[in-house]
């Protein structure tokens, strides 16, 4: 239950039946207009309620459409792999943005979110790397024009 | 008030359990400062072990001796089955008891809900990371991990049973391979050391009284396990410390156009302050240099076992003076 185990069916962040236009959208992605897409979904619908939901989708953004003669035709504006990919962040950015400690308990992340107006912070933080980075070449270069000097006297001895 | 023998037990057992756990808990926050004390003087991953132990120990302790004690104890010399009159202080401490165990459920609950839908986000839209040449990743750093598209930078570690590293392509983006390669190492220590279940057992650790609940140790915690997976990601290499403190600031800053500075606040509401310490410490050498080893006092382990085995040898014999104690609470 508490890992990442088997698939679902449905497509992520959609309904049961936004999931099956979009799923028939997916397998063959040309454009389609609602006539064209009801006999692709496997079950008798409304020609308006197919029409209802391409419009909802295109409205989420998954489809583009444009007028061809009389009617919109639609295609995928993504794919399902970027789709769910695009849900799968939205939900871990929705855990960080989310205050609670449910959310908290099951994500550990590489830093504490900063709040807003620590940008003076944030830029002396960066000064310091840079200013540590310098020394550390520095001390490297140090280390490389001290070590060719003693490398004949080392001969020598 | 007249209660059955079976919901006389059970109240008991929450009575009891609550009344205990509260005294522990009590003493727990009377010894915090010097058990912080102590902590400041470990190494990070010791500290954050100890920093657990205690906060675990009044569960456990009250489990401990509520099941193995006060209740065999109860049921070897109450008379089954008789309904008893039972004091109103003892039916409050019963439901403050059934309370906090309620919230902890929920909190339970909650989470449980909220890790399914996590990970069953991130399994069907995560594509596994994969190490190579030309992102600069190493097997050892990139195993297990997922990518998920997002405008906000984010490296987190997710899940319970088989956490999984996930990354947002802003951040793939933002991160030279350098500082990736470290901020997967440090995530990776984590899931090595088993955070996750010990930031979930902290979740559902019930408080000392409704309404209080005491963060103090689960920050604490949460300050040294980062550092114990600084110090791990970074290896002793000074390098190492730079890129994971260049990978810290950028991802903290999230100033892409998409994400401002500010969309990924947490409920904690970081002032900054733990971010500051760390790059500090990866700077200063701290997390660089091999960590003080400052065990516990070495008297501490013999005096806890001569302690525990004295209790045993006073409590067993002495049990039945136990139940009129546990009847003075149920009357």
């Amino acid at each position: 239950m508490l890992g990442f185990g088997k698939k679902t069916a449905l497509v992520a962040g959609l309904g049961r039946l936004e999931s099956e236009v979009m799923t028939a959208l997916w397998a063959q992605p040309e454009e389609a207009s609602v006539r064209e897409l009801l006999p692709r979904l496997g079950r008798s619908l409304a020609y308006t309620t197919v029409m209802t939901t391409l419009d909802r989708l295109y409205k989420k953004g998954l489809l583009t459409r444009r007028k061809a003669e009389r009617a919109f035709v639609y295609r995928p504006s993504c794919s399902r792999e970027e789709w769910q990919s695009q849900r799968a962040g939205e939900v871990v950015r929705e855990f960080l943005t989310t205050p609670g400690a449910a959310h908290g308990a099951v994500l550990a992340t590489l830093v504490e979110a900063v709040g807003p107006g620590q940008e003076p912070l944030l830029a002396a933080l960066e000064a310091k790397i840079r200013a540590h980075r310098s020394a550390l070449r520095a001390a490297e270069a140090g280390r490389t024009e001290n070590r060719e000097p003693t490398a004949p006297a080392e001969k020598s001895q | 008030m007249i209660l059955s023998y079976p919901v006389r037990v059970l109240c008991l057992a929450l009575a009891a359990g609550f009344l205990l756990h509260a005294v522990l808990m009590l003493l727990l926050r009377v010894a915090a400062p010097w058990l912080r004390r102590h902590a400041e003087r470990m190494a990070p991953a010791g500290a954050a072990r100890w920093v657990f132990t205690w906060r675990l120990a009044p569960l456990a302790v009250t489990a401990l001796a509520v099941g193995g004690i006060g209740l065999p104890v109860y049921l070897r010399f109450e008379p089954f089955g008789l309904a008893e009159r039972v004091n109103p202080g003892f039916l409050a401490a019963g439901a403050l008891g059934a309370f906090l165990c309620a919230v902890a459920l929920a909190r339970w609950g909650r989470a449980a809900w909220a890790l399914r839908r996590l990970a069953g986000e991130c399994r069907r839209g995560g594509s596994p990371l994969a190490a190579g040449a030309d992102n600069g990743l190493g097997a050892e750093a990139s195993a297990g991990a997922w990518a998920v598209r997002s405008a906000a930078p984010f490296v987190v570690l997710a899940g319970l049973r088989r956490p999984r590293v996930v990354i947002s392509t802003a951040a793939l983006q933002r991160l030279t391979p350098a500082q990736l390669d470290m901020a997967l190492r440090h995530e990776q220590a984590h899931r090595s050391a088993g955070d996750s279940w010990r930031r979930w057992l902290f979740l559902v650790l019930p408080d000392a009284l409704p309404g209080v609940h005491w963060r103090g140790p689960e920050r604490l915690w949460t300050r040294y396990s980062e550092w114990a997976a600084d110090q791990t990601a970074v290896a002793g290499q000074p390098w190492r410390a730079v890129h994971l403190a260049e990978a810290l600031v950028a991802v903290g800053r999230g100033t892409s156009p998409q994400a401002p500075l500010g969309a990924m606040v947490t409920g904690l509401a970081n002032d900054g302050a733990e971010l500051a310490d760390r790059v500090d410490r990866l700077l200063a050498g701290q997390a660089v240099a091999a960590a003080p080893h400052c065990p516990l006092p070495r008297w501490i382990w013999p005096a806890a076992g001569a302690l525990l085995t004295a209790a045993a040898v006073y409590v067993l014999p002495h049990a039945t003076a136990l139940y009129p104690l546990l009847e003075r609470l149920v009357r």
